[in-house]
């Protein structure tokens, strides 16, 4: 889910060229098969297949037996559902803001510094993902966690701290942490792209710090800001290993949910409807990102 | 007249340097410097500049122009000395406290408002009522003569329309003094020479100082009330462009600005005439500090000060020199040659006053060179 969602976030800030390829002759195709393959098989087909199964009835073993009902999609009406998708959305968006603001200070920060070391920064930030995202998970909890570095110092200090694993403060730390890269590289790709003397002429003008970021820096950032917010809040909602291993699976995320829906629940109608809602949700923000670029570009 | 460190100004124009008694400049800079790391790229210097003034520094690329232009608005400070503004200090204040404005040499309007909302940009900041914003955006818009383009966005301008919007930004506020960067740089050789009668005319409509940073001696010397001459980080000498042009300071200055024959003498002290290897003693004028006899000065000359026959002239002192080259210009001719044992000299005579006489000299012959005591300048090397 996580990965599909990231995939089609792309198209929305991406430039289309302005002139199709010509292709040159009756072999063009024979090239574009393996990936046309590979997409229709591992992303189209499976995604077609959810669909499918959603509007299914299945037999008390969980298994698709077929047919034609919106029985799993009334279901998700339940108030336990909604609550979820609720938490869910309000977990994205919470932590879609905090990675802006983060994003975006870090950004400033990035682009003010020598282009030697702005790639150095830029290095240690993606750094992180040549590790798995499991294993990086699990850190936290050491970090966090009884006996954990964090709480040790907080003793040395006399601070009474309880551990912070399970809490919703150690999921929202988590979920800052895996998303704020994501955030960082839109941004800085915007702010990169803003001529230095632009920044200057603010100062001339009359504007401290923060005048020259809502009048200017910001403003000419949005690009990359509604890229940012699209790379966050969408795969946010797919996340489903953060909330169980740090939030001590209380407090569940849209992603827990269809997790437990096709295993423990071993109802794959509703698990495959509640992947579709989200499906919509996320081509839904996708949407509205795309309308936002389009009419700022518009009135540029 | 004597002067205390040997590549300084002579006192005279030194004195040039400082406004007189009872005005307020409208920048002061004292003992004003400028090191980045060992490199030391404004050299102590004192300047004032008067109020209402077009004033240019000139010098080529790296000589400090704009290292001293950006500690005036505040954008670097200065590693020593103090700056006013208006008779008072602004050392420690930040560039939107200063009553500057700057106009960038990559115009810096900003992309994602229009033209109008360009020029309102800083009466917005500092919050003045929305209806004398309207009034005087359109009336700055007025004097750059882009009235009727406030809606468009900047990327649909001209080079030179998008030049007029910063200008009409940088004066909207009216404040005391106004810096640009090099404004015409980015435009083409028609629209320079158009802007520069522009440039020139709004800053007498507008009645601000103007601080206009250039290596194009055309620019300054067409524009100017009074121009600075830096280089090396050193003003070397500041004063009317005639000033500049018919006296100047030091070798440097005399060949920056316009062409000039730069003829190796030895000082004969002062009051003496300075010989010329070759050739004896030449008529000039001594400047400065007098250098001590026997020392190497130059003898500074423009080419349209010397006059060329082919006969010696009846009346006054002349030379021979051999000509080396005659090139044909169109509106005038170019004579190269050589005169005494190791100078090289060019002058000019305009083709509607070339005789028979002259005009049928071939490379090789001799050639009368003269000019009068006042048109040549002894300087120090």
């Amino acid at each position: 889910m996580v990965t599909t969602a990231a995939q089609t976030a792309k198209p929305a800030t991406v430039v289309k060229p302005r002139r199709k390829p010509r292709i040159q002759n009756g072999y063009a195709w024979l090239l574009l098969t393996p990936g046309l393959l590979s997409v229709l098989l591992l992303a189209v087909w499976p995604m077609v297949l959810v669909g499918r199964n959603s509007f299914a009835t299945s037999d008390q073993y969980g298994a698709v037996t077929g047919g034609f009902t919106f029985e799993s999609y009334l279901a998700l009406f339940d108030p336990v559902y909604a609550k979820t998708m609720g938490y869910s959305l309000g977990i994205a968006a919470i932590n879609t803001v905090l990675c802006l603001i983060i994003g975006y200070i870090v950004s400033n920060y990035i682009v003010a510094q020598s282009p030697q070391r702005q790639s150095l920064l830029l290095l240690l930030l993606i750094v992180p993902f040549w590790t798995d995202f499991l294993v990086r998970t699990f850190a936290w909890i050491t970090l966090l966690g009884n006996g954990g570095p964090i709480l040790w110092f907080a003793h040395l200090l006399g601070i009474p701290l309880d551990p912070l694993v399970p809490s919703q403060t150690a999921v929202m730390l988590a979920l800052i942490y895996a998303f704020l890269p994501t955030a960082v590289f839109p941004i800085y790709a915007s702010m990169r792209g803003i001529d230095p003397s632009l920044k200057e002429a603010a100062t001339d003008l009359g504007c401290g710090w923060w005048q020259t970021h809502a009048r200017v820096i910001a403003p000419l950032s949005t690009p990359g800001i509604i890229g940012a917010a699209l790379l966050t809040f969408v795969p946010t909602l797919g996340v489903f290993v953060i909330p169980v291993l740090l939030g001590g699976g209380k407090e569940l995320l849209v992603g827990n949910l269809i997790v437990t829906l096709y295993t423990e629940f071993r109802n794959q109608p509703m698990g495959a409807a509640l992947s579709m809602v989200l499906l919509v949700l996320m081509l839904l923000s996708i949407a509205i990102g795309a309308l936002l670029l389009k009419a700022r570009k518009r009135s540029a | 007249m004597t002067s205390s460190t040997q590549t300084a100004m002579p006192d005279s124009l030194m004195a040039d340097s400082r406004a007189g008694q009872g005005e307020t400049p409208a920048v002061r800079l004292t003992g004003i410097t400028k090191t980045f790391g060992d490199n030391m790229v404004v050299q102590p210097l004192d300047l004032d500049i008067r109020q209402n003034e077009f004033f240019s520094i000139l010098g080529p690329s790296g000589c400090g122009k704009t290292t001293l232009m950006r500690m005036i608005t505040g954008f670097e400070t200065p590693t020593d000395g103090s700056i006013e503004l208006a008779g008072s200090s602004v050392d420690g204040l930040p560039t939107r406290k200063r009553d500057l404005n700057m106009l960038f040499q990559s115009y810096a309007l900003f992309p994602h408002l229009t033209v109008f909302e360009n020029v309102a940009f800083e009466l917005r900041v500092r919050r003045e009522p929305k209806k004398d914003i309207t009034r005087r955006v359109q009336d700055a818009l007025d004097l750059v003569r882009l009235g009727d383009l406030g809606e468009r966005k900047t990327d649909q301008l001209s080079g030179g329309q998008r030049q007029r919007v910063a200008l009409a930004r940088a004066v909207v506020s009216r404040p005391a003094v106004v810096l640009l960067d090099e404004p015409l740089g980015a435009l083409d050789q028609q629209l320079r020479k158009e802007m520069q009668i522009e440039l020139k005319r709004m800053q007498r409509d507008v009645g601000i100082t103007f601080i206009y940073v250039t290596h194009d001696q055309e620019e300054a010397l067409s524009m100017s009330d009074r121009i600075a001459v830096m280089w090396k980080g050193r003003l070397l000498q500041i004063g009317s462009p005639q000033e500049i042009y018919d006296a100047p300071a030091t070798e440097f200055v005399a060949s920056f600005i316009g062409s000039c024959n730069i003829i190796p003498a030895i000082s004969a002290g002062p009051g003496n005439a300075p010989t010329v290897a070759g050739i004896g003693e030449v008529p000039a004028v001594e400047v400065g500090a007098a250098e001590p006899v026997g020392s190497h000065v130059s003898v500074a000359v423009r080419p349209e000060r010397m006059s060329v026959s082919a006969s010696a002239p009846a009346t006054g002192w002349s030379t021979t020199g051999t000509l080396t080259e005659a090139v044909y210009l169109g509106h005038e001719w170019r004579y190269g040659i050589r005169l005494g044992s190791d100078a090289h000299v060019f002058t000019t005579v305009p083709s509607t006053q070339l005789g028979p006489e002259l005009g049928a000299l071939r490379t090789g012959d001799s050639i009368f060179v003269s000019w009068a005591e006042k048109d040549a300048r002894v300087l120090a090397e």
